[in-house]
């Protein structure tokens, strides 16, 4: 049997642009009010905008985790129609 | 059979305290904390991630000890997948928990080594990870079941001890261990905890949903296949 994983490419991916985005931060400096466009937006309003980050992890990880059972019961959906 | 699984009533009630949670979450009024500022209402969206993290691997716990005792398949396949669940849970707390860190503790390269809790949870989350890596690797069905529920009781006390009981000895950066302040230092009127813990069961019973289907999925694959489950 064919075995694929998009779902954990994806995850993958998203893990990298945000070691990415962390290691960016890293290399600009010390201060971390003055660098980067998005730390100055994450930074405003009382940080609320870290807030909504981790609402959309939250939203975008168990979405991801979805699709990935989607997936499993397409297969078996496969499976119990060739049985037929 | 577990006939809880197609009940509606508790699906609907994660449904209506998660609408709570991400709504009165998001609007009541939280205290100035220093530092903090708004991320304080992350308590109600990070936080919780761990408590069902722990809960469902607890209720994975139970389900083991009852599968060690009755010996029956569907004991087997609950504790499985509730661990499945608990770690889609971890896994977001360590990614918001990232996030979190990275503008109040200012260092996100050295998140892993500079906080005992931190650490303590990933090797928990690891040796949750060696479960399947242990269940993958024993052929027969039936000793594959009780080793892994054997083996579900040890990781859930090393996970406890490792996430719970040294952050407290040591000092951390995380609330309510080592010398920091906890959050209900901060929460004079109890209107945090009223968000908190409905937040709590809420992605604990979000958790047994996600659970709950990957046991039908898994109880139809071996009713395809003519292996009995009871």
């Amino acid at each position: 049997m064919k075995k694929s994983f998009p779902f954990i490419q994806h995850f993958l991916a998203f893990l990298l642009f945000i070691t990415s985005l962390t290691f960016a931060h890293a290399q600009n400096g010390v201060m971390p009010e003055s660098d980067g466009a998005i730390d100055n937006v994450m930074r405003s309003n009382g940080m609320i905008y870290v807030v909504v980050g981790v609402i959309v992890i939250i939203l975008g990880g168990l979405i991801l985790y979805l699709t990935s059972i989607d997936k499993k019961i397409t297969k078996l959906e496969k499976e119990i129609n060739e049985n037929k | 059979m577990l006939k809880q699984m197609h009940n509606m009533w508790w699906k609907v009630l994660g449904i209506i305290l998660l609408a709570y949670t991400f709504s009165v979450g998001l609007l009541i009024k939280t205290p100035d904390v220093p530092l903090l500022h708004e991320t304080i209402r992350n308590l109600f969206f990070h936080v919780p991630c761990w408590f069902a993290m722990i809960l469902l691997m607890l209720a994975s716990l139970i389900y083991s000890i009852k599968y060690l005792r009755s010996g029956k398949k569907i004991h087997d396949i609950a504790a499985l997948n509730l661990v499945k669940a608990a770690l889609v849970f971890g896994v977001l707390g360590f990614i918001t928990g990232m996030l979190w860190g990275n503008y109040i503790w200012g260092d996100l390269i050295s998140w892993l080594t500079n906080d005992v809790k931190t650490l303590g949870a990933a090797i928990g989350l690891l040796i949750y990870f060696a479960y399947f890596v242990l269940r993958g690797s024993i052929e027969d069905e039936e000793k594959r079941a009780k080793v892994a529920a054997v083996y579900s009781i040890f990781a859930f006390v090393l996970l406890n001890v490792a996430i719970n009981v040294v952050p407290r000895l040591t000092d951390s950066l995380h609330p309510g261990s080592g010398g920091n302040a906890s959050f209900t230092v901060y929460d004079l009127d109890n209107s945090m905890r009223m968000v908190f813990y409905p937040a709590v069961i809420a992605y604990f019973l979000l958790g047994s949903w996600i659970a709950s289907l990957l046991a039908r999925i898994q109880i139809l694959h071996y009713k395809n296949h003519n292996i009995p489950t009871e």
